[in-house]
Formats: structure tokens, sequence, C-alpha cells
């Protein structure tokens, strides 16, 4: 466990708590008053920089993001990338007919994409590799991508063994940005971190993982598999996840690569009072997935047991969650989750013998919970930013950038004014 | 221009709003020749950067905002005052992703109108910025891969900023070119970044720390080489790369601006 690597600021504030990297690094961390930050993630990491490249990152060491030119703080769960070679066309995929490849044509950063190119009228150009997934379910697939000079382009998971398609996705370009028409699979979104590198985000149909399951690149063809189609395209950092939606990319050589989750605590010893807690993010990439998540996504959770407050992406719908624990039970409410970044006002009052909470996203306040038991005080003094202090694991995955926990019941304007 | 930020702290929360035109913030610094002239910058510099530092007289009339009684505005006015004790930052509303560094050098009590004919209370801050630059509130990351010279974020003076610097690295080389493609200027780290530490490199303030193990050390074990070596400041148009294949980082530009 160690610190964010910077000064800690002391700042003249009335924050009960508040950690912020919505600003240059000198001035990234404001102090909790009782405890420190601590992270850990012992695994390399990455993220968008200012130019839509990618930054890597130690084991431990504080990710920060810069996405549409405002910074971040990833923090994320455990994931793998299964696609081995993720940035090297040269080695380990297969060529599909005889394919141009231009090796490291374009740097993004850290990032490294291939110019690959179908330079054949006649025939249907590309490269394929062979996924080991497990499990019979939706997986994830991403791939970064620019603009080469084809027109059309297709990302395919094909199913050899039952010669069905799971994923095809056609990438057509308009006025340099790219627009993806989805045949079989889900398109999740494309994420423009600006200089002309998009990165695409993309779900399976359920594959058999006992069949062999290829992923296919083929930088100049239809949603047909024409094979008049010529031209290139820059491609690189694929990744493949036995995920429901992609996480931050994974670069792979010959083996695949693992991350594991990031874990960002400190402890805020204040009594049960009237406060406010602030959280803002860029949007999560599973807040445009459709259907279960499989767990909560937790954006702040304050008591490991007892009474305990979380704020948290709910697993069933795509709603925020304000959940007050007693101990015994919860009382919760929830808005959907708004279109765009989030940012979320939840109060807190009634303490310590009705206490009750509501939550705002952007269109006012949601009523008051019912109220739950008497609340002396929290089970625990841990506060988990982007996880669940409760049970450790299931973290927001999303970029924060805000969490402040402010005394007295402001509104989601006013707390975001209050430092 | 209504609105302002003393360290990040709104008007409207220090219960104060602006009745008079800011004055002495968008006057460009005064520039001279260099004399010792910053890594990478040629031609006219800001008399900021370098030992005959300009400076910026900034002037903030405030006026509390809601009513009040004479115990309260003074109290009100103590508040304020006590906001901007010791170098404050400050950002106005035209510009609100920029902000100068300025202590407060005229805002006593004895300027403040006790007057019960004139319920205003006018306050003018003058502060001092020895700095007459603006910085960027956000910072722009740029990824550093090994051997790669890549383009430092430019607002229209100097750029400083932070360099995390990791990978398997002996002695790396942190260098800079102008738009010429001309090294300008390097600084050689001595020591050797094992493969679970990074080295945090603050142009600014002339620091080198090492980040080590799994627990929080910090040390300042890392220096320089050679009489030729220094921290840069970046220019117009300068790249910065790191030498050694393995070495990569990313640099945490702090833009800087004239006005």
């Amino acid at each position: 466990m160690r610190p964010f690597p910077r000064d800690l600021v002391e700042a003249r504030t009335s924050l009960l708590f508040g950690y912020e990297v919505a600003d240059h690094p000198d001035r990234g961390l404001y102090l909790t008053p009782t405890g420190a930050l601590t992270h850990s993630r012992n695994s390399l990491a990455t993220a968008w920089d200012s130019r839509g490249g990618l930054t890597q990152v130690l084991a431990h060491q504080a990710r920060l993001e810069s996405f549409g030119g405002v910074a971040g703080r990833p923090l994320e769960g455990a994931a793998t990338n299964l696609c081995l070679r993720s940035e090297n066309f040269g080695t380990t995929w297969a060529a599909i007919g005889t394919p141009t490849r231009v090796a490291a044509a374009k740097r993004a950063g850290m990032l490294v994409l291939d110019l690959l190119g179908d330079d054949a009228a006649g025939n249907l150009e590309g490269y394929s590799q062979a996924v080991t997934f497990t499990a019979n379910a939706v997986k994830a697939v991403a791939v970064y991508i620019a603009q080469g000079t084809s027109t059309s382009s297709v990302v395919r998971l094909r199913d050899t063994s039952a010669a069905a398609n799971r994923l095809l996705a056609t990438i057509t370009w308009s006025g340099g940005v790219p627009s993806v028409a989805m045949t079989t699979g889900t398109l999740i979104g494309v994420e423009n971190g600006g200089g002309g590198v998009f990165r695409v985000l993309l779900q399976t149909s359920s594959v058999t993982s006992a069949n062999t399951n290829q992923l296919e690149i083929y930088p100049a063809t239809t949603s047909a598999l024409v094979t008049t189609g010529t031209g290139t395209l820059y491609v690189g950092g694929v990744q493949a996840e036995n995920a429901l939606w992609p996480g931050s990319y994974l670069p792979t050589t010959s083996a695949t690569v693992a991350r594991v989750a990031d874990v960002l605590t400190s402890s805020l010893l204040v009594d049960p009072q009237d406060c406010t807690v602030l959280f803002t993010s860029r949007r999560p990439t599973w807040a445009d997935v459709s259907g279960a998540l499989g767990a909560h996504q937790y954006a702040l959770s304050w008591g490991a047991s007892g009474a305990r407050f979380a704020l948290y992406g709910d697993a069933s719908a795509r709603n925020l969650v304000a959940s007050l624990h007693d101990g015994s039970g919860a009382q919760t409410v929830s808005a959907a989750i708004p279109a765009g970044d989030i940012a979320c006002a939840v109060q807190l009052t009634g303490f310590p013998d009705a206490p009750t909470v509501r939550l705002d996203v952007g269109g006012g306040f949601s009523s008051w919970s019912t109220a739950t038991a008497r609340i002396a005080s929290w089970g625990s003094t841990l506060l988990a930013l982007g996880d669940n202090a409760a049970a450790a694991g299931t973290p927001w995955n999303g970029s924060g950038r805000i969490w402040r926990v402010l005394p007295g019941l402001l509104t989601l304007s006013e707390a975001l004014g209050r430092r | 221009m209504t609105d302002f930020w003393i360290n990040d702290r709104p008007n409207d929360e220090l219960g104060f709003i602006l009745c008079e035109p800011f004055q002495g913030w968008v006057r460009v610094p005064t520039l001279q020749p260099g004399a010792s002239t910053p890594v990478g910058w040629y031609g006219q510099r800001p008399s900021a950067v370098g030992a005959t530092a300009g400076s910026r007289q900034l002037t903030l009339g405030v006026v509390h905002a809601s009513g009040y009684t004479l115990g309260t505005r003074r109290a009100a006015v103590d508040a304020l005052l006590a906001a901007c004790q010791g170098e404050v930052q400050i950002r106005i509303s035209d510009a609100p992703d920029r902000y100068v560094k300025a202590i407060l050098t005229e805002g006593s009590a004895q300027a403040v109108q006790l007057s019960l004919v004139y319920p205003e209370l006018i306050i003018p801050l003058q502060f001092l910025a020895s700095d007459p630059l603006y910085y960027a509130v956000q910072p722009e990351i740029v990824a550093l891969p090994p051997q790669t010279a890549v383009r430092v974020p430019w607002g229209g003076a100097p750029t400083v900023g932070l360099v995390h610097i990791m990978g398997i690295t002996t002695s790396t080389i942190l260098r800079t070119r102008n738009r010429a493609g001309a090294v300008v200027g390097e600084l050689t780290l001595t020591g050797t970044t094992g493969a679970s530490e990074y080295v945090a490199l603050e142009t600014e303030h002339h620091r080198i720390q090492r980040i080590t193990g799994s627990t929080p050390t910090v040390v300042d074990a890392y220096s320089w080489k050679g009489s030729t070596d220094r921290f840069p400041v970046w220019g117009d148009g300068d790249t910065v790369e790191l030498t050694g294949a393995t070495t990569y980082g990313t640099l945490f530009a702090r833009k800087a601006y004239l006005t």
C-alpha cells in the first residue's frame, strides 16, 4: 500500500473528506482529516493520455487518465486480456490471404498500431487468432483503430466449430470519426480520446467456450465480407476478456496478461451526522451495457460492517443507488444514470433515530428513503473509493474524478463548488 | 468576469461578490532577453523565468454579498482575509482553467468603509504575483514511450511539469530537443531504476524522488550528472524523450500562459 505519489497539500477546507484528481499533480489530493489515502494494485495498468494515446503505470502506482481534457482516476476490478500479441500482427496472428502489414506504423503514447492492408481486389485479406475463452457466455472485445485508406473494415469473432459469427462489427468512417454497425453482437461505445485514435468497445453474442473462437480483423471488407475491397486500417491494442464489457487495455505479448483490482481506501472517523456525499465520474463503460452486470459497481462506501453507507451502480438496472444500512437491513433510493458523465450528490440526515437518505444525479433529489433503525455510530471507519468496503472486489469499474463528504445538507451544485 | 476563486474557494462561499473591474489580470508581463536561457527557450522570454523575475499587480474589488450587521460583516472580512493568507492561487471566471499565484499586499481593515449610510462593504484586495504567469489547472497527461520524442504541451509561456519515469534502466537521460530537432538540454539520472519502482521528477521544483517497493517509501536517491545537466523548462515546439529501450514514463505537463 502506498500513498498517492505526490505531495499531500494541506487545504483550508470544511470537508469531512475530499479526494479529487481534476487538478494539476501538485494539488491532486486533498487530505482527509482522519486518515491517509492508500492505494494498491499489484499489476501494471494503462489509461488514456491527453492525446488519445496510452500511458502505462507500474504496479501500485496511481493511475491518472485524461479523457476529453479532464483528468480522472480509473478504478477497476480484475481482468485478463486473452488476446496474445495485442499490438503485433506479425506473430501468433495468422494471415488470411496475403494482407499487407506495416509494423508499428502509428504510435499513440505507449500503444503501437500496425497498418493492416488488403491489396487484392479478388481476395478477402486480414488476420486471425483463436482466443481461448472460459464458460459459455457473452464476452468482451475491444480494439484501438485509426483511419487508413479503407472505407469499410470488419472485426469478427468466428466460431469455426459451429460455423457461426459471435461478433461482426463493420467500421466505416465519416469526417475522421468511426461509425460502427453491428451484424452480430453489441456495440457498447466508441471512445475518442483525441489524436485520431479510437477504441471500439464490443460485446459478443454468447460464445461456446469448448469451440474454436477465432478473432478476425479484415481491413477492407463489408458486413457481407465482400472480397472486392482494398485499403488499409491502423489496428492495435486488441483485447478479449471473459467479461461482459471491456476494461482498460492490457498489452500482451506471448502470454495473456492479468490486472488485479485497484484498491483505494482511507478512514473517516466522523460520527453519523447530516452530511452530503458528492461523487463525479467519467461515464463508465458499463453504463451503456444492457442487462445484468453480475455485481453492483461501487462508487464509494463507508463502513465495512454494521451501520454503513454505500453508493453504487445497480447490477440489474442502470441506476445509481444510495444505500444506508443499519446493520441488519438497508434502505435505498435510486435514480437512473443520466446521459453523459456522472455527478451525484447524496444527502444523509435524521441521525441517530430516523436515518434517511436521498440522491440527486442532476434531475433533482429523489424522495427520502424509508428511515432505517437507529444509527448512533458507523460500523467502521473504512472508506473505500470505487469499491465496496464491506466486500472488497466489487469496484466502480470506471474513472472517478471527485469524492467528497461535506458537512450539512447541500445541493449538487453547492457540493460541486465546495472544497 | 463576475466570479473568482481563492485557493479554489468560490467567491460566493467566501460571502463576497465583485463590485469593480479586475485590474492587472490581462496585462502581458514584461518581456526581456534571457540572461540565462532556459532549456529549449530561445528569443524573448518572460522576465519571470530566470533570475530577474517581473511581477504582476492584481486588484479585486469585492463587496459583501448579502445582508449583515456591523458585527457580522467584520467577521466576514476577517474570514476573507484569513482565506487570503500566504501565497494563494487565484482564478477568475473569464479563464477558470488557469490560476496565478499571488500574495495579498493590501486589503487590511483600514480599507473597509465602515459606514452605516452605505451598506455595501467594498474591499479592494491588492495582490502581488511575483511570477506573473498563469498556470493550467488541469494537467496534460502525455505518455512517454521508450526512446520516442514527444511534443511538450505549450500554452504561450514555458511549460513545467512532473515526469514519472519507470522501466528497468540505468542512467536514464531526459532529453529535450528544440523544434529543429537539436538537443538543447539533458538531465541524466544516476543510479538504476528497478522493475517495481519509479522516479518522480519535478522540473519546477528541481526535485527528483524515487518511489520504491510496495510501501510508501519516497527518497531523494537520485541526482544528476555533470555541470551541463539541467532541469528542463520547455519552450514552444520542444520535444522530450527518455533514453533507454525499456524506459518509459508519463509527463504531467503544466502549461503556462502570459495572460
